[in-house]
């Protein structure tokens, strides 16, 4: 038997065709089990999809407490085209428009001082509500104007002096946001990594175990995310395997090293894997865990004034020395900046990273720019194994 | 109402507690979340498929509302603008989530077909809905369960109508796939 086309039975179903049509199709569909089954799936959705739960109590008041403690979203209102919408902010953003926003931020009847204390050398604090003001009030003007330096030459030949003695075993606690679009930050999110030594299949290892935890200022939410471990060379910090659990402990994502390239499985029972090439050099955020293990190569860098070297495929360099403050304490840091970097069709953002000079400690990471970026921050760490 | 709240709403107009919220004031927010939220959140909840981030879609919403509504001109209908800052609420935390490579972490059986023959269940349906690709199921959803015209659809995701349309047809396809019909 001929079926009918799949666009004219959804057509049909959603009630958009003539008279005619509708008799001719509803006279074949009552011969034609295969094509009424396509028209009874969308009634059949309709009819029985479940009626949306209740939101919470107490919804609406956590809104009330995070805006009463200096909280600010930018809400994505329209007006344009999604993506466009993107463009034209990265424009503003580029132009110097943040501190015009700035203002459009501060609510009638109050003043800027009521608003959430910004450090004025770092650009950083420990609330959520000051990520918002760093983003909106200063993101230009702070962190993200455009460093002017040059890259030196050897920025884009890859890392071969490595000092991996300096990782030191512990736990080390990382808070990072995430701002897209339209400056909308993500939930506040928390990261352990307990960092030690042991040994795989004879070959001394670094282990990571890695949780993630999401927090509000209000404190309403606290949702516990994947957990993740993964292994990666001592001596060469080539990275070797990486599972990624679930919150019930079932393995989700395996990342594997072989010789020549990365396995990564995923989905039921592993259907869904995939293979890449093989990071060709330490530290290419490839493996899950991507902050510890990109953290243990920056603290293995050989840093001093006029440094330079390719991390994975972005080109750093030192850039001078900063003090800076985040939840951990004040830190002395080499700053490194990355201007990024285009590939063909890959787009690496530009990085910037403080690392401690006393200590091996990323203090502070910063990921891309206005109005896509990343900042994580050190909140605390305690050395030695657990 | 939907929840029990700290903030109690006022007997104001429509337009009276757009113009009071624009100001912040707590109570004119309680209003509109009177009048729409249980809607917003539910269009958030089929978008999402999760309580957990439909909630704070809704709650990110309100903590904005007061800038937001500066640049929204009063025509009579809010709850149309508010409908549609969450649908793009949403697909920007599903954006965000993509980038730092986060994964939907769904129970076994949402990634496999359900059942076995038996009756379909409004589990079942649940479930085929939210193991469709984020972008199929969020204009299936507008589409089918919220009734957007596939023009609505394409102004309000940015792409256009006819891919809109290609989406939901292939996102019929794949319901049809998982709920097992003939």
């Amino acid at each position: 038997m001929a079926h009918l086309r799949e666009r004219m039975l959804v057509r049909y179903a959603d009630g958009e065709v003539s008279e005619r049509v509708r008799r001719t199709v509803a006279e074949h569909l009552l011969e034609c089990p295969r094509c009424r089954a396509t028209v009874d799936v969308l009634g059949l959705v309709r009819a029985s999809a479940s009626s949306p739960p209740s939101p919470s109590d107490g919804l609406l008041t956590g809104a009330v407490e995070r805006r009463a403690a200096g909280e600010r979203v930018l809400l994505p209102t329209g007006g344009f085209g999604f993506l466009q919408r993107r463009w034209r902010i990265a424009a503003l953003a580029s132009a110097g428009a943040a501190a015009i926003l700035a203002v459009s931020l501060v609510p009638a009847g109050r003043t800027g001082s009521d608003q959430a204390p910004m450090h004025e050398e770092g650009c950083m604090s420990g609330t959520r509500s000051a990520f918002y003001a760093i983003v909106v009030g200063s993101g230009v003007a702070c962190a993200d104007a455009p460093t002017a330096f040059e890259l030196p030459d050897s920025a884009y030949e890859p890392v071969t002096s490595l000092a991996p003695d300096r990782i030191a075993a512990g736990t080390y606690v990382y808070e990072d946001v995430m701002w897209t679009d339209g400056l909308v930050a993500s939930p506040q999110r928390h990261t352990e990594y307990t960092l030690r030594p042991t040994m795989v299949e004879g070959s001394s290892v670094w282990e990571v175990r890695a949780s993630y935890a999401y927090r509000f200022v209000a404190g309403r939410y606290a949702r516990t995310g994947n957990t993740e471990v993964a292994w990666f060379d001592r001596a060469s910090l080539a990275p070797v395997r990486s599972i990624a659990y679930a919150p019930d402990g079932r393995p989700w994502i395996e990342w594997e090293a072989t010789p020549d390239s990365i396995i990564q499985r995923w989905g039921p029972a592993g259907s869904l894997s995939r293979r890449a090439a093989r990071p060709r050099h330490p530290g290419l955020a490839t493996l899950g865990v991507t902050g510890a293990h990109l953290f243990a190569v920056l603290v293995s860098l050989p840093l001093a004034d006029g440094w330079g070297g390719q991390i994975g495929a972005l080109p750093y360099a030192v850039v001078g020395q900063e003090e800076v403050t985040v939840p951990a304490g004040t830190f002395m840091c080499w700053r490194l900046e990355s201007p990024g970097l285009a590939e063909g069709r890959r787009r690496w953002p530009a990085a910037r990273a403080w690392v401690a000079v006393e200590r091996p400690l990323v203090v502070r990471y910063e990921f891309g720019a206005v109005p896509d970026r990343r900042e994580t921050v050190l909140v605390s760490f305690e050395s030695g194994s657990r | 109402m939907p929840g029990d709240e700290a903030v109690t709403a006022s007997e104001w107009s429509e337009s009276e507690a757009v113009a009071r919220a624009r100001l912040g004031e707590p109570e004119a927010l309680a209003t509109l979340y009177h009048q729409h939220g249980k809607q917003l959140f539910g269009l958030a909840w089929r978008l999402t498929g999760s309580r957990a981030d439909a909630e704070d879609v809704v709650q990110d919403l309100f903590v904005g509302l007061p800038e937001a509504l500066r640049r929204y001109e009063d025509r009579g209908r809010v709850e149309a603008w508010l409908r549609a800052v969450v649908v793009r609420l949403v697909l920007m935390r599903k954006r965000a989530e993509r980038r730092r490579g986060e994964v939907d972490l769904l129970p076994d059986d949402a990634r496999s077909v359900p059942p076995d023959g038996g009756v379909l269940t409004r589990a079942d349906l649940d479930q085929a809905l939210r193991a469709l690709p984020d972008a199929m199921r969020t204009v299936f959803v507008l589409r089918a369960l919220e009734g957007y015209s596939h023009a609505e659809i394409g102004t309000l995701l940015g792409i256009r109508a006819g891919t809109s349309e290609v989406r939901y047809h292939r996102a019929v396809q794949r319901l049809r796939a998982a709920l097992r019909e003939p």
